[in-house]
C-alpha cells in the first residue's frame, strides 16, 4: 500500500495505482480525454496534466503510477495554466461547430473549455480542413453503414481506433499520416464492417464520429433518457433509450461492468426501428368472413372469452394451449401461465417453439445442468480456457464474445468448434469444423483420448475406477471409434484439442442454439460435465458448462414456468402435465386441442417443419395471436391482439446468466395498444377471475412470493443500481 | 508486381525483429527500391508476407512522406518546409515551384513528369533551403538553382 497527498487530502491505495485513480477515489476530478479504463492507456492528450512535488515537470495523471509519500496538486496556477494551455491547441484547429453538431450538449471538449478552457482565442490563422469532396463543405464521409466521420472536428485521441483493435479485436478503422494532418480513416473502399462500430460513436468525446441514424434528427437536450434493458439477445445488456414524446432517437449503453462493460452491438445499439414502425398493430383485430378487420377492445375481449369458455365447455379445459415467448418479460409470462392454470384450468403451457428437442425439466427447484449458466459473464473473461461450441457466438451473443475476445487478449486459449466456421475462429488456437448433428461423436473422440492417454484428472474428478471404466468402454466401443470417422475430425486435431484441454487451469464451455436444439442435446451436455469432471474442473470458479439461451427473457420464461410441467420457479406439477408446444401441435391434429392463445412468438418463422406449424395451426378453432407486428404467425390467426413493446412497458428480465434487470417505461402504448399484462388481467376479469394488479411491481412482488428462485428480491433495488438482481 | 527475390527478402525480415510491425519500413524500402511506388496491392501483398494486417502496413507507410503512391510523377520534388528552411524562403520556393511547373503541392504535371510535395525536415537544416528529388539532396536554394534542376530534369526525362 502506498500513501499519498492529493490537494492536501491523503489516501492510501495499492501499488500500481495511477495519480488519476487515486484522485477519483478521493473525488477530485482530473479532466481526461484520451484516457478510457477499459483500453491501454497512451497519455496522448496531456489533459490530464498534474504537479507533483519534487518533479519539475507536470505528470500526465493517467499513466503516472503513485509512489510513497507523493504530493500531488491538481489545482495549482501552474495545473490550471496547463489545462488551458492544451484546450487552447486543440481548439487551433477544431471548427467549433458545435451549433450544427450532434455531439453539442455531451461533448467532452464543449464540457471541458466551458470547465477549464480561456474565453479567448489568439489564433487568427485559418483553419485545417480535411477536404472529403471539394464540392462539399461539410467534409462529411461515411465511413461503415453507421457511421458519419467529420475529421475536421477529431481531437486525435485515437480511443475509437484503440476500441475496435483492442475490444473488439478488429483492424477496420486506423491512424493515417502524422501531426496536425493525422487522420482517422478505414483502408480505401473497405468500410467498417463488425458489429460493435456503433460503440466509437460513444467513444468518440467529440463530434468526429456520430450515428447516421441520430444526425441532425434532435438536439440531445431536448431528449430525455430512459434506464432500460436491451430486449435483442438474452446478453442483457443496460441501456438508456433517449426519447421524445413516443419516440426513440437512439439507443445508448448505460454501462454495467457486470454485463456489458459499456458497450453495446450494432443491432442492440441501431435496432430500434420496430418500437416507432408504421406497421405496428394500434388496434385489435378480428378475422370476419376471411378478412382481418379492426375492433374495439371490449368487443374483442367479449369474442374471445367467450369463444375459449365455449371450448372449455364443450370438450374441457385441456382443448385450450398457451404459447408464452422469451421475449416478453417476467410479469407477463407468470401472468400467462396463471391465467391458463388458474382460470383456463390446463397445464397446455410451453414458449420452446424453435425447437423439437426439448431439455428435461429440472427435479428440484432450481436450475437445473439444462436450463442456464453455471458461470456469470464476467467470469467468462477470466478463465484460461473457453471453448465453443456450436455456437457463432458473435451472431448469438455479440457482448459474451467481448469477453472472450477479452480472455484472449489476456492471454487464454480459445477452442472453437462448430458445423461451419464463425468470425471468433479468428481468434481461435483451434478451429475445429465437425460434420453437423456429429457432436457427441466428436465429443466421445475427445473424451477417449483423455482416458485412453491417462490425462485425467484423477483425484479431482471424483470418478471412481469403475464409472471411469463405464465412460472408457463406452467411448472407446468400436462404434464410437467408426463414428469418429464422421466427424471430419483427424485423429491429429483431436490430439492437439486435447492437449489445450488438460493443460488449462480453467475451463469455460459456451454451448449456443446448435446443442440446445440439437437432437442429442442432453447427451452432448453430460459428455460436456464428464470433460469438465475428467478435467478436475468440477468445482471451480472459473470453470463450468453454459447454455446460452436466444431471447431476452429466455431464462425468465423458464424461471417463470411457461413450461408444461413445471410451476414458477421450477415447483413440480402435481398431477398430470401439460403438452409441450410439440404435442400441443399433435394435439391440435387429433382434434384435441381447438384453441391456441400465442405470446409474443412466432411459430411460422421459428419452428424447425413451417408447413407442418401452418397447416396445423389453421385447423383451430380459435388461434389468438398477440404481438406488436404482423408475424407470420398473426396471418393466419383468427384474433389478433395488440401488445406494447419493451419500450413501453414496465416489467423484468432475466439474462442469460440468470441475472434479474429492471425494464422501464419511455412512453405510452402506441395507439390503442396495451401491455401483454394488462390484456391478460383483461381477459382473465372478462371471465371472472380478480387479476388485480395496479402495476408490474405488484405482479413481480406475487411472483418473488410463488417462486422459490425469486423469493427476496426486491423491485426497487433491480436494474436501476448496481445491486441488481441475480439469482443462484 | 513484387520480384520473387523481394517476396523472399521480405517475409524473411519476419524473423528479424522483436515486434513484427518494425519490418514494416524495411520492407517498403525494398518495395521502393524495386517499384519506386506503393499502390493498395501492394501494401497488401507486404502485409501477407509479413503476418500483418494491411491496416497495419496502410498506417505505418501514410506516417512517412518518403514513400510515393502509385501516381506519383517521374521525378518526386519534396520541398523541405520546415523551421530553418521556412526561415530562408521554402515559402517562395514553393510558390515558385507551383508557377513554373504549373501545379499545386500535392499534384502531378499532366505529363506525369514531376510531383510536387511540401515536406517536414529532411535533416540538412545547415544547407537550408532545401528539396530532395527522389534520392538526391539539392541544396542552399534559390530560384536559379531550381530553373537549373529543373532543366535539367526536363532534359533528362
Amino acid at each position: 500500500m502506498v500513501t499519498l497527498t492529493i490537494d492536501g487530502k491523503q489516501i492510501i491505495v495499492e501499488e500500481g495505482t495511477t495519480i488519476l485513480k487515486a484522485a477519483e477515489k478521493l473525488g477530485i476530478e482530473i479532466p481526461t480525454f484520451c484516457y478510457h479504463d477499459q483500453l491501454e492507456t497512451v497519455g496522448a492528450c496531456r489533459m490530464c496534466l498534474v504537479e507533483v512535488e519534487k518533479i519539475p515537470k507536470l505528470q500526465v495523471a493517467c499513466a503516472t503510477v503513485v509512489s510513497e509519500g507523493m504530493v500531488v496538486r491538481t489545482d495549482s496556477p501552474q495545473v490550471v495554466n496547463a489545462r488551458k494551455g492544451v484546450l487552447e491547441f486543440l481548439l487551433i484547429n477544431h471548427p467549433l461547430d458545435c451549433p450544427v453538431c450532434d455531439k453539442g450538449g455531451e461533448c467532452e471538449l464543449q464540457n471541458l473549455v466551458f470547465k477549464y478552457g480561456s474565453d479567448k482565442s489568439r489564433f487568427v490563422e485559418g483553419k485545417r480542413r480535411y477536404i472529403v469532396d471539394p464540392k462539399s463543405k461539410y467534409d462529411d464521409l461515411a465511413i461503415g453503414p453507421h457511421i458519419i466521420r467529420n475529421m475536421n472536428r477529431c481531437i486525435q485521441c485515437r480511443k475509437c481506433v484503440r476500441f475496435i483493435n483492442e475490444i473488439a479485436g478488429e483492424d477496420d478503422l486506423g491512424t493515417f499520416k502524422r501531426g496536425s494532418k493525422t487522420e482517422i480513416n478505414i483502408l480505401p473502399d473497405i468500410p467498417i464492417d463488425n458489429p460493435y462500430s456503433g460503440n466509437v460513436t460513444e467513444i468518440c468525446p467529440v463530434g468526429a464520429l456520430t450515428s447516421k441514424s441520430f444526425r441532425y434528427k434532435i438536439r440531445v437536450w431536448q431528449t430525455e433518457a430512459i434506464p432500460t434493458v436491451c430486449p435483442q439477445c438474452a446478453d442483457g445488456c443496460n441501456i438508456r433509450i433517449w426519447k421524445k414524446d413516443e419516440r426513440i432517437y437512439r439507443i445508448t449503453s448505460r454501462r454495467n461492468d457486470e454485463v456489458d462493460e459499456g458497450f453495446l452491438c450494432d443491432k442492440g445499439r441501431f435496432g430500434f426501428d420496430f418500437v416507432n414502425h408504421p406497421d405496428r398493430l394500434k388496434n385489435p383485430l378480428i378475422k370476419k368472413n376471411g378478412k382481418l378487420s379492426e375492433a374495439p377492445w371490449d368487443e374483442t375481449i367479449k369474442f374471445v372469452t367467450s369463444s375459449f369458455m365455449k371450448i372449455k365447455g364443450e370438450t374441457g379445459s385441456d382443448s385450450l394451449a398457451g404459447v408464452g415467448s422469451g421475449k416478453v418479460t417476467n410479469e407477463d409470462n407468470y401472468l400467462f401461465q396463471k391465467f391458463f392454470r388458474s382460470v383456463i384450468g390446463t397445464n397446455n403451457i410451453d414458449h420452446r417453439v424453435d425447437s423439437k428437442n426439448l431439455l428435461p425439466s429440472p427435479d428440484t427447484q432450481i436450475r437445473n445442468k439444462y436450463f442456464g449458466m453455471k458461470n456469470t459473464i464476467n467470469q467468462i473473461a477470466n478463465s484460461k480456457l473457453i471453448l465453443v461450441l456450436g455456437c457463432d457466438l458473435e451472431k448469438e451473443h455479440p457482448i459474451i464474445n467481448l469477453r472472450v475476445i477479452k480472455a484472449r487478449r489476456k492471454g487464454s486459449s480459445i477452442l472453437v468448434a462448430n458445423p461451419v466456421s464463425t468470425r471468433l475462429n479468428r481468434f481461435a488456437q483451434n478451429g475445429l469444423l465437425y460434420k453437423q448433428r456429429t457432436e457427441t461423436d466428436f465429443l466421445n473422440g475427445v473424451l477417449r483420448e483423455i482416458i485412453e492417454t491417462k490425462q485425467y484428472d484423477n483425484a479431482k474428478s471424483g470418478f471412481s475406477s469403475s464409472e471411469i471404466e463405464d465412460l472408457r468402454r463406452k467411448v472407446s466401443s468400436s462404434d464410437s471409434l467408426k463414428a469418429l470417422q464422421t466427424t471430419g475430425i483427424g485423429a491429429e486435431n483431436i490430439k492437439s484439442f486435447v492437449n489445450a484441454l488438460v493443460k488449462a487451469e480453467s475451463i469455460i464451455i459456451l454451448c449456443g442454439a446448435e446443442i440446445i436444439s440439437n437432437p442429442k442435446n442432453v447427451e452432448i451436455i453430460n459428455s460436456l460435465y464428464d470433460l469438465i469432471r475428467l478435467t478436475g474442473h468440477q468445482d471451480k470458479d472459473n470453470s463450468g458448462v453454459n447454455l446460452l439461451w436466444k431471447h431476452s427473457n429466455s431464462q425468465g420464461t423458464l424461471d417463470c414456468g411457461i413450461l408444461p410441467d413445471r410451476l414458477p420457479g421450477y415447483v413440480r406439477i402435481s398431477g398430470k402435465p401439460g403438452l409441450n408446444f410439440n404435442l400441443m401441435l399433435e394435439a391440435v391434429n387429433q382434434g384435441k386441442i381447438k384453441a391456441m392463445y400465442i405470446m409474443g412468438s412466432d411459430p411460422l418463422s421459428e419452428y424447425p417443419d413451417r408447413e407442418y406449424v401452418k397447416s396445423t395451426l389453421g385447423k383451430l378453432e380459435i388461434l389468438l395471436v398477440q404481438d406488436i407486428l404482423i408475424t407470420e404467425t398473426a396471418k393466419i390467426a383468427n384474433v389478433i391482439l395488440p401488445g406494447a413493446s419493451f419500450a413501453e412497458k414496465e416489467g423484468t428480465f432475466t439474462n442469460v446468466e440468470g441475472r434479474v434487470q429492471k425494464l422501464n417505461k419511455a412512453f405510452d402504448p402506441l395507439a390503442d395498444s396495451k401491455a401483454d399484462g394488462q390484456i391478460i388481467c383483461l381477459l382473465a376479469q372478462a371471465m371472472g377471475h380478480e387479476f388485480e394488479y395496479r402495476t408490474p411491481k405488484d405482479i413481480f412482488k406475487e411472483l418473488t412470493g410463488v417462486s422459490p428462485i425469486y423469493s427476496g428480491m426486491d423491485w426497487e433495488t433491480l436494474g436501476l443500481s448496481k445491486k441488481q438482481g441475480k439469482v443462484k | 508486381m513484387l520480384s520473387e527475390i523481394a517476396k523472399k527478402k521480405i517475409s524473411e525480415l519476419k524473423t528479424k525483429f522483436p515486434e513484427r510491425k518494425s519490418a514494416i519500413l524495411p520492407a517498403m524500402h525494398m518495395v521502393l527500391e524495386e517499384v519506386g511506388f506503393y499502390n493498395k496491392d501492394i501494401l497488401k501483398q507486404v502485409a501477407g508476407l509479413l503476418g500483418l494486417s494491411e491496416m497495419e502496413v496502410a498506417e505505418t507507410v501514410s506516417f512517412y512522406t518518403y514513400f510515393p503512391k502509385e501516381g506519383v510523377g517521374k521525378y518526386h520534388i519534396q520541398v523541405c518546409t520546415n523551421l530553418s528552411c521556412m526561415l530562408l524562403g521554402a515559402e517562395g520556393l514553393v510558390s515558385y515551384l507551383e508557377e513554373k511547373l504549373k501545379i499545386k503541392v500535392g499534384e502531378t504535371t499532366p505529363d506525369g513528369i514531376f510531383t510536387l510535395s511540401a515536406v517536414e525536415c529532411l535533416g540538412s537544416c545547415g544547407t537550408a533551403p532545401m528539396m530532395q528529388v527522389n534520392q538526391i539532396y539539392y541544396e542552399n536554394l534559390n530560384r536559379a538553382k531550381i530553373d537549373q534542376i529543373i532543366d535539367d530534369l526536363k532534359m533528362k526525362k
